[in-house]
């Protein structure tokens, strides 16, 4: 290693806080470009499911509404 | 049915042309506001930095330049709008003619009607802002070709816009960094001429701008507004 | 699309089925697992090489470091830019849904890279200049750059037909593509008129072997994350525009049961 201890890493001879923010930053940017998809995924899977119970529970609704028997032939 | 005679057709230039000056003849009041814009804020200059005319003269040509893009920028919003509400926008895009010419005609009509007040009024900011002499024959021919651009790129955010209700701030933000080169060229052409050097190579970096903008904006917006109009 | 087949030789069907959405949602599954991996042990390599073994610049002492980051950053942020312009000039051209999913998805990950560019530089121009805004030519261009993003994000949300969106922000960053060269060269002349004693951050030839090796690595495990970042988002995109299709509502179900 180029520093001689731990501390001379962070402290970079003065201008630690400088590398160590931008690293900080950049790290936490690019952590957040790739989590918020992961997340948006399974939100937007349930979404889907959300809209196909939805989509049932209309054509149950449906069918229960319609008078007679003959009716459900011209389904 | 008899087969028809063809007949040579026009290009729709003219004739769009003249009907976009009529209009804004029988609008003067309206179409008269970016030149008042303009006017009117440059004496905001002086009362937020100084009255002083020695640091005034600093910034005269780059204040100047700022004020006419911002000026062309509130006016290019109207270009295609009034046009899209009344139905005319739709005439224009099934008539036979090639759809970037009449689209240059009115630009052009745009330009006659904005850019150039603007630049024939600058020489009279160039004396409230203490512009040295040798900057006023530049400062005329920079603006002249500048707000000719200025006006082709922004059909181009004009047309890509038009059908949203809130556009106008949206195209603001679409043509400001396509704006940039060409203010960065036109304060230096005037920068050039009051330090004395040769002031006819920034010009013609604009000149070549100009000719990039006539040949390539009215083909953009034509595409983009066969996307948006019919939207 | 199905004239099209017709029209290409069997050997490139792989183009043909790259647009189909379900195709590449299906095979980029496929892809993440290894290209995540790829991507972290890369970054890793260059970061702790960059950080930690590389000799200090002669001027700069050890704030130099941060070229690590800023200037892959900036790489993707303009290559990002013209990949989204392209595949928005192939979903206007060849008029594939899936391209313009994916320069939907560029767009917020350039943005973001764009802005990781512009605060590393304007961290990095402290100690070496002495102060956070350098009004010099590439920070300004960056600044460009990110108003570029900007604009095809805003016309995309601002349409409600995707349609119309879509093809509305390809010809904007088109333009913006076209632009983006005249821009720069603009900036950098507009750079030397008002201060003639160019400082150059980074002077890539004049620079030793092993300080620029871990920047190659570096700028390699940028692109690999762009690409898992962009594979990521556009897989979203293509769940949310083919919702209605059965395909979509199979997966959700089995997702759901399972």
């Amino acid at each position: 290693m180029y520093f001689e201890s731990i501390e001379a890493l962070l402290n970079m001879s003065g201008h630690g806080v400088y590398v160590w923010s931008s690293v900080a930053v950049t790290l936490a940017a690019m952590l957040w470009l790739v989590s918020a998809p992961l997340l948006n995924h399974r939100a937007l899977l349930k979404e889907v499911n959300r809209d196909i119970q939805r989509q049932q529970d209309r054509e149950l609704a449906e069918k229960a509404t319609v008078p007679t028997d003959n009716h459900k032939e011209s389904h | 049915m008899a087969i028809q005679g063809t007949r040579k057709m026009d290009s729709g230039f003219a004739a769009w042309l003249r009907r976009d000056l009529l209009l804004a003849y029988r609008r003067r009041g309206e179409v008269a506001s970016p030149i008042v814009f303009f006017i009117m804020v440059s004496t905001l200059i002086p009362l937020g930095l100084t009255p002083e005319a020695a640091q005034l003269a600093k910034v005269a040509a780059g204040m100047i330049w700022i004020m006419a893009l911002l000026a062309t920028l509130l006016s290019v919003d109207g270009l295609f709008a009034s046009d899209y509400q009344d139905g005319s926008l739709e005439q224009m895009l099934i008539t036979p003619q090639l759809l970037p010419l009449p689209i240059l005609g009115k630009v052009t009509a745009h330009w006659l009607t904005t850019g150039l007040p603007l630049t024939l009024v600058s020489p009279l900011l160039g004396l409230m802002m203490s512009l040295p002499s040798a900057g006023y024959l530049p400062l005329l021919c920079s603006l002249a070709l500048g707000t000719a651009c200025l006006s082709l790129v922004g059909a181009v955010g004009a047309a890509l816009t038009v059908s949203l209700r809130k556009g106008g701030l949206l195209l603001s933000l679409l043509v400001m960094p396509l704006y940039m080169p060409v203010i960065i060229f036109g304060t230096a052409t005037v920068s050039y001429a009051v330090d004395g050097v040769n002031w006819l190579p920034p010009l013609a970096i604009l000149g070549a701008m100009f000719a990039a903008s006539v040949a390539l904006c009215p083909m953009a917006a034509a595409g983009a507004l066969r996307v948006t109009a019919s939207n | 699309m199905s004239r099209l087949s017709n029209w290409l030789p069997t050997n490139w069907q792989w183009f043909n089925r790259l647009g189909s959405p379900r195709w590449f949602y299906h095979r980029s599954e496929r892809w993440l697992p290894w290209m995540s991996l790829a991507a972290l042990l890369v970054l890793a390599t260059g970061l702790v090489w960059g950080l930690a073994f590389a000799p200090e610049d002669a001027k700069q002492g050890n704030s130099f470091r941060i070229i690590y980051i800023h200037v892959p950053a900036a790489f993707l942020a303009q290559s990002g830019y013209f990949i989204m312009a392209i595949a928005g000039a192939i979903g206007l051209i060849w008029k594939m849904k899936i391209s313009y999913m994916v320069m939907k998805a560029a767009a917020p990950i350039g943005a973001a890279l764009t802005f990781i560019a512009l605060f590393t530089g304007a961290v990095w121009g402290k100690p070496t200049w002495g102060a956070y805004w350098v009004w010099d030519a590439r920070i300004t261009s960056m600044l460009i750059l990110l108003f570029l993003y900007a604009g095809v994000m805003a016309l995309q949300y601002a349409y409600h037909s995707v349609d119309a969106a879509s093809k509305a922000s390809a010809i904007l960053a088109l333009v913006g593509t076209v632009n983006i060269p005249i821009i720069n060269k603009s900036v950098d002349w507009w750079y030397t008129l008002h201060q003639p004693a160019t400082i150059k951050l980074t002077s890539a030839p004049s620079m030793h072997m092993d300080m620029f090796m871990p920047l190659l690595v570096m700028i390699v495990g940028f692109y690999l994350f762009y690409a898992v970042a962009l594979i990521l988002h556009t897989r979203n995109e293509i769940l949310r525009r083919e919702r209605k299709t059965s395909w979509v509502r199979e997966l959700a179900t089995a997702k759901a049961g399972g």
